[in-house]
């Protein structure tokens, strides 16, 4: 966890999205600035990772929670997006299913987190720019669920590093748009700080292995 | 002598490290003078024994040529005197012989007596010398365990050396280290070292060179970062020392004498399994103990099913529907299990196909549980040591007898059960951390859910 100085913010952003659809990549690739040929071990549960941006002179603190897409964890994705301010919809622009899968997930937070804003984010634009006849879903009905969702619509590539920062910068810059524009609102409930653990406790890298 | 040698050179060169481990160089530097003073003392000491063995082996030999003049003279002396016996009349001549031959005999007696105190003496010092070389031998072989010990201890410090500047993600690591190449070329030194013993350790070029190590279990390290890179080799130097050492050596005489006993019934002694388990499995008995508990764990579906399960379940994988159901998925996943490992890094592999044998045939043998992610990295646990067989036995077990039927299904229950469980337990074993957790709204299972789902497999260090 990223250490938070006085004056940052924190911000909970969760990625949703079916299987395979490139969560990890995106998310990996962002933080990293690069993509492996090797590829990633897939999600149990979810993973965690962080990075700090600066937007409009603040400090952002990105704690994103990248969730397993495989269906039977599912029904514990809520301990995951509990809280989020953004969630990062990904599917995978060749994979019809996974856009199906999007929209179950738009639904899910509009019940759950109303106060989370959507962000839809079509993956492996690479792969449709080789090949356009892989689009699986026509623009025409991903902009209309971008609309319902009032959402912003974005197609990244992993592979090329495509809008990768533009999806993450947008979140963060919206993020602090509102809070500026509510001042009067009380610090978030859901961010949290972790003490710096004293040597004795941190046990990090197991130094007898 | 060449282990000495070395260990005094390690000591020398201790005495210009940095101030890090000030302390242990001080008392490196005091044992490696107090090394080289024994040393020359056991030289000389060795010196003086030879000559005194000299000495004796000569003082010996001359002992045998006078008794042999003795014997020689004795024999005159008989013969002499019945010579004379016969020859009555030239008496005085032989008597006055007879005085001489006397005189000399009492001569020789006198000097023979005298070098057999000698060689007494000669006896007791060398008695002496041999009790201070064993003393010595004793004092060499604590030093050495002691610098067995600093080095163990050197390479752990250098490993606890080791930052996370943005605090959170692995591939931030970086190694602190003061000065200069100092540690680089005292490691590289070690290495060399230890590679005389195990030639399978990696060398500190070949890696720096950006060449892929493999290690035993056949993970790929490839190191972009110098400094990282020291890092893993003082972790493979630690897991060296501690193979070395004598607690080391203990345990796997234990299990030794555990197999001799009961290798074939390993699972019928909980009791004595149990503590040696926890100690560690040593890798040579690894498949065979993992084996026994499954198949003992798994006994009655064995029964049932016949030996010849898991292959005809297999022989039916490509026309079954329930196979099909989660072929898409597994298959997704098989490249995703242990990409870093060589048995699972190419696309039809026998490794990648075996996992996906297993993984399909266990969705035909039980298809309420069928496929979860996170049995995949089971199962590769499992390849790494064991046939697709008993793999898949291996799953069996986990799946259906370790944990309760629930725990991969539709809803992991089980799994979430478990977390429940887990979070009731935190509240009353440690409930300051837990209030601590609820005061900064953390849910531990976004930490902990893994590590039951696929058994720590990413939580902790491979070999533990």
């Amino acid at each position: 966890m990223n250490k938070r100085k006085e004056g940052e913010l924190d911000l909970k952003i969760v990625l949703l999205g079916k299987a395979y659809a490139g969560k990890t990549c995106l998310v990996q690739r962002y933080v990293n600035q690069m993509f492996t040929d090797t590829p990633y071990q897939n999600t149990i549960g979810a993973a965690y990772a962080s990075a700090r941006v600066k937007v409009h002179g603040k400090t952002v603190i990105l704690n994103i929670w990248d969730t397993a897409g495989s269906e039977r964890y599912q029904s514990m994705s809520r301990i995951y997006y509990r809280g989020a301010k953004a969630a990062v919809l990904c599917f995978d622009l060749t994979d019809p299913e996974s856009f199906d899968k999007a929209r179950y997930w738009s639904g899910e937070l509009e019940r759950n987190e109303p106060n989370c804003l959507i962000y839809l984010c079509g993956t492996k634009k690479d792969m449709v720019d080789i090949e356009p006849g892989s689009r699986a879903t026509p623009v025409s009905q991903v902009q209309s669920l971008a609309r319902d969702l009032r959402s912003e619509l974005y197609e990244t590539s992993s592979t090329t590093g495509e809008k990768v920062n533009e999806v993450f910068m947008k979140i963060a810059s919206d993020f602090v748009d509102n809070i500026k524009n509510m001042p009067l609102e009380k610090p978030s409930t859901d961010s949290f700080r972790i003490s710096q653990p004293s040597d004795g406790q941190r046990k990090g890298w197991c130094s007898s292995c | 002598m060449g282990l000495v040698k070395a260990s005094e050179e390690y000591l020398c060169s201790s005495l210009s490290s940095d101030s890090a481990i000030d302390r242990g160089d001080a008392s490196s530097a005091e044992l490696a003078g107090r090394l080289q003073d024994l040393e020359k003392e056991l030289i000389s000491t060795k010196c003086e024994l030879a000559k005194v063995m000299n000495r004796q082996s000569s003082y010996q030999e001359l002992l045998v040529q006078r008794e042999d003049a003795i014997r020689f003279l004795e024999g005159r002396l008989d013969t002499s005197s019945v010579s004379e016996l016969a020859k009555t009349g030239s008496g005085k001549s032989s008597s006055k012989n007879d005085k001489d031959l006397q005189e000399r005999l009492r001569v020789l007696q006198n000097q023979n007596k005298f070098l057999n105190e000698e060689v007494k003496k000669l006896a007791k010092l060398r008695e002496t010398d041999r009790n201070s070389f064993y003393q010595q031998e004793e004092k060499i072989r604590t030093l050495e365990a002691e610098i067995e010990k600093w080095k163990l201890d050197y390479v752990l410090l250098i490993q606890s050396s080791i930052r996370f500047p943005t605090g959170d993600s692995v591939e931030d690591a970086e190694l602190i280290l003061f000065g200069g190449d100092r540690h680089k070329i005292r490691i590289k030194r070690l290495l060399e070292e230890a590679r005389r013993i195990n030639p399978g350790l990696p060398t500190y070029e070949s890696l720096s060179n950006q060449e892929v190590h493999v290690d035993s279990y056949g993970f790929r390290h490839k190191f972009e970062d110098q400094s990282l890179l020291l890092h893993y080799l003082c972790q493979e130097l630690a897991q060296h020392y501690l193979s070395q050492a004598g607690t080391y050596e203990e345990h796997q005489k234990r299990w030794t004498h555990f197999m001799r006993q009961h290798g074939k019934s390993v699972a019928s002694h909980p009791k004595e399994l149990k503590p040696l388990c926890r100690g560690g499995i040593p890798d040579r008995f690894r498949k065979q103990v993992w084996r026994q508990l499954v198949h003992f764990k798994c006994k009655d579906i064995m029964e049932e099913k016949g030996p010849h399960y898991f292959r005809n379940l297999c022989s039916h994988l490509p026309d079954s529907p329930l196979a099909s159901q989660y072929r898409k998925q597994i298959s997704l996943d098989l490249m995703r299990t242990m990409p870093s490992n060589i048995k699972f890094s190419a696309p039809g592999s026998k490794g990648i196909m075996d996992l996906q044998d297993v993984l399909l045939a266990y969705c035909c043998h039980n298809p309420t549980i069928g496929y979860c992610q996170g049995m995949n990295f089971i199962v590769g646990m499992a390849l790494l040591f064991m046939d697709a067989q008993d793999a898949f036995w291996t799953l069996v077990a986990v799946a259906e007898k370790f944990f309760s039927n629930h725990y991969f299904d539709q809803n992991l229950i089980g799994a979430q059960a478990d977390q429940q469980v887990l979070k009731d337990l935190l509240a009353h074993r440690l409930p300051q951390l837990y209030r601590h957790l609820e005061a900064i709204d953390i849910e531990l299972s976004t930490v902990t859910l893994n590590w039951f789902l696929a058994i720590f497999f990413d939580a902790v260090p491979f070999m533990v």
